[in-house]
């Protein structure tokens, strides 16, 4: 009984790391452009089938993919900025940005639409020898994908922390975030930042679809169901804190695999989604009180 | 000799509501020119206007020599004007020395930066030993201090304040005009808005007064301190 608690616990962390991983980007860009992403679960949509494609046409063994993954995610992320939301963004300068948050509802649905079309249906899996093999660590058995999922995801947490506080751009995108007019007048292009934060946002996006791909089945609507679950932990780890989400996403792991073991599934969700409301009425600043980034 | 910072007929404003009104002043290389006028003069708005953070509807600004008027303000700030915010405006979940190193950046130079990081330290001692807190953190005087030394680290030949003595205690506001003359003394030129008259025109060596936008007096310093009507009307003294 003990042992089933710990691996249950065990696999909520390691799959947390992950959903962190994704809630990361959405997190970014909302500390920095103030702008809420609703295709941002579409978008871990996207990733997962170019991983897939990735693996099915080039032959790419799925780690591979996910540098390859980033890359392709980081220019889609810049060109979705600067030639889609920038303008938007900047006809509402001084109001809230409502404009971005109807645009990426639309965006959302087109996506989704768009793969149905493309890629049909039916649920697709990526194929691979290491895909199916586990290591035991203490007793407690690990699948090859969860253990790099959690190892990746975590090393892309911590170089995204230590990119944001210790390089000249990652001071200039928290600057920008705290205060864009602060940061114009001392030689910052806010635009410029702006599309860097969201391109970092899906390149990060792009390493979790690509760690997620082997693990879970793609299909045109999979994202749905990780991006609601991103803005949860975007809310519990405290709006624009990098820390804040990969500590909400255990959280959230932990909670959906060690709820399984007690509860019924859908009690999980309601679990997870009470304490959301709960934290949203409570301590709207997130859980953790870490410091935004 | 072409001045530093020239306005010609400037007129700018929030959307419909118009605020300048065809401002025209300058500001000479070396020179402490002050702006003085009621509390919704325009006097924050011909700040924001220079930088740029609020678009001319039309006029000219001019700085070096070239017209500036419509560029971002990120480029001003690189062509070498900074400017000390109206309300600080510290990021605030960021150290001091990080909020300094945010100025520093426009450098492109870390050996630089890191130069004019001492240099800040020099001048106001209490920033260094509060070096790793969070801006956020100081009173109202120490903020203002680092609000003045991020702009200086930009490196600029031209510093726009906008009420840089608000709400400070007698004592620190004596030493935010100490440091301002440093400042000034090193050769920085300075465009200054105050709403404490008599300091700001003690130090500056001439004065634009305003009015519902438009300038209605100018001249040195002492010419206008000794007008009485001006006292009365304007200054408020
Ligand atoms: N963002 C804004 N939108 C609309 N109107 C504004 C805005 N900012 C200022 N104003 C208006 O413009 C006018 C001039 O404001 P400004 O801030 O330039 O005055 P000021 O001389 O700096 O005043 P104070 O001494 O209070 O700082 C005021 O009537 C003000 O209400
Ligand atoms: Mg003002």
């Amino acid at each position: 009984m003990i042992d089933v608690f710990a691996q249950a616990l065990a696999d909520g962390v390691a799959s947390g790391a992950l959903y962190g991983l994704i809630a990361l980007g959405l997190s970014l860009q909302f500390g920095v452009m103030k702008i809420i992403n609703f295709a941002h679960g579409s978008l871990l949509m996207v990733a997962m089938y170019i991983s897939l494609w990735a693996s099915r046409y080039l032959g790419a063994h799925s780690l591979v993919a996910v540098p390859l993954v980033a890359v392709v995610m980081f220019v889609l992320g810049f060109a979705i900025q600067r030639w889609l939301l920038e303008d938007i963004y900047r006809k509402e300068a001084t109001r809230e940005p409502m404009g971005i948050l109807i645009f990426t509802t639309g965006l959302w649905i087109f996506l989704d639409n768009l793969f149905l079309v493309i890629a049909g249906p039916d649920y697709q899996v990526i194929k691979g020898d290491w895909i199916g093999r586990t290591t035991s660590v203490g007793g407690l058995m690990f699948g090859y994908p969860q253990v790099a999922g959690f190892v990746f995801s975590t090393l892309t947490t911590v170089a995204l922390v230590v990119f944001l506080r210790h390089t000249r751009l990652g001071r200039n995108i928290r600057a920008a975030g705290q205060d864009r007019e602060a940061a114009s007048v001392l030689g910052i292009d806010s635009a410029r930042v702006y599309q860097v934060s969201f391109a970092i946002g899906l390149a990060v996006l792009g390493i979790a679809g690509a760690l997620l791909a082997p693990m879970y089945p793609v299909n045109p609507f999979v994202g749905d169901i990780f991006g609601l679950r991103a803005f949860v932990i975007v809310v519990l780890g405290g709006i624009g804190s990098i820390g804040g989400a990969f500590w909400g996403g255990i959280l959230v792991g932990v909670i959906e695999s060690v709820g399984a073991q007690l509860l019924p599934a859908t009690f999980s969700e309601i679990l997870i989604f009470g304490i959301f409301l709960a934290v949203l009425y409570f301590r709207p600043t997130g859980l953790f009180g870490l410091e935004k980034e | 000799m072409t001045p530093m910072l020239e306005l010609r007929e400037l007129y700018s404003g929030y959307g419909d509501v118009r605020v300048l009104r065809g401002v025209s002043l300058e500001v000479r290389e070396g020179e402490v020119v002050s702006v003085v006028g009621a509390n919704g003069a325009g006097k924050s708005t011909l700040i924001r206007t220079v930088m740029g953070t609020v678009p001319a509807t039309s006029g000219e600004v001019r700085f070096l020599g070239q017209d500036i008027t419509g560029r971002p303000s990120h480029e001003i700030a690189r062509r070498g004007i900074a400017q000390v915010m109206e309300g600080r405006r510290l990021f605030p979940h960021m150290s001091v020395e990080e909020n300094l190193l945010v100025g520093g950046d426009i450098l492109r130079d870390k050996a630089r930066s890191r130069a004019g990081l001492d240099l800040t330290y020099t001048m106001f001692p209490r920033l260094a030993e509060r070096r790793r807190q969070l801006a956020r953190s100081f009173s109202g005087g120490e903020q203002q201090m680092l609000a003045i030394g991020r702009a200086l680290m930009t490196s600029p030949r031209l510093l726009l304040l906008d009420e840089p003595s608000i709400g400070l205690a007698p004592v620190v506001v004596k030493s935010i005009f100490t440091a301002l003359r440093q400042i000034s003394e090193q050769g920085i030129t300075i465009l200054l808005v105050e709403q404490d008259v008599h300091r700001s025109l003690a130090l500056a060596s001439r004065a634009y007064v305003i009015k519902e936008g438009s300038v209605v007096r100018e001249g040195p310093s002492a010419e206008l301190l000794a007008d009485p009507e001006l006292r009365r009307a304007y200054l408020g003294i």
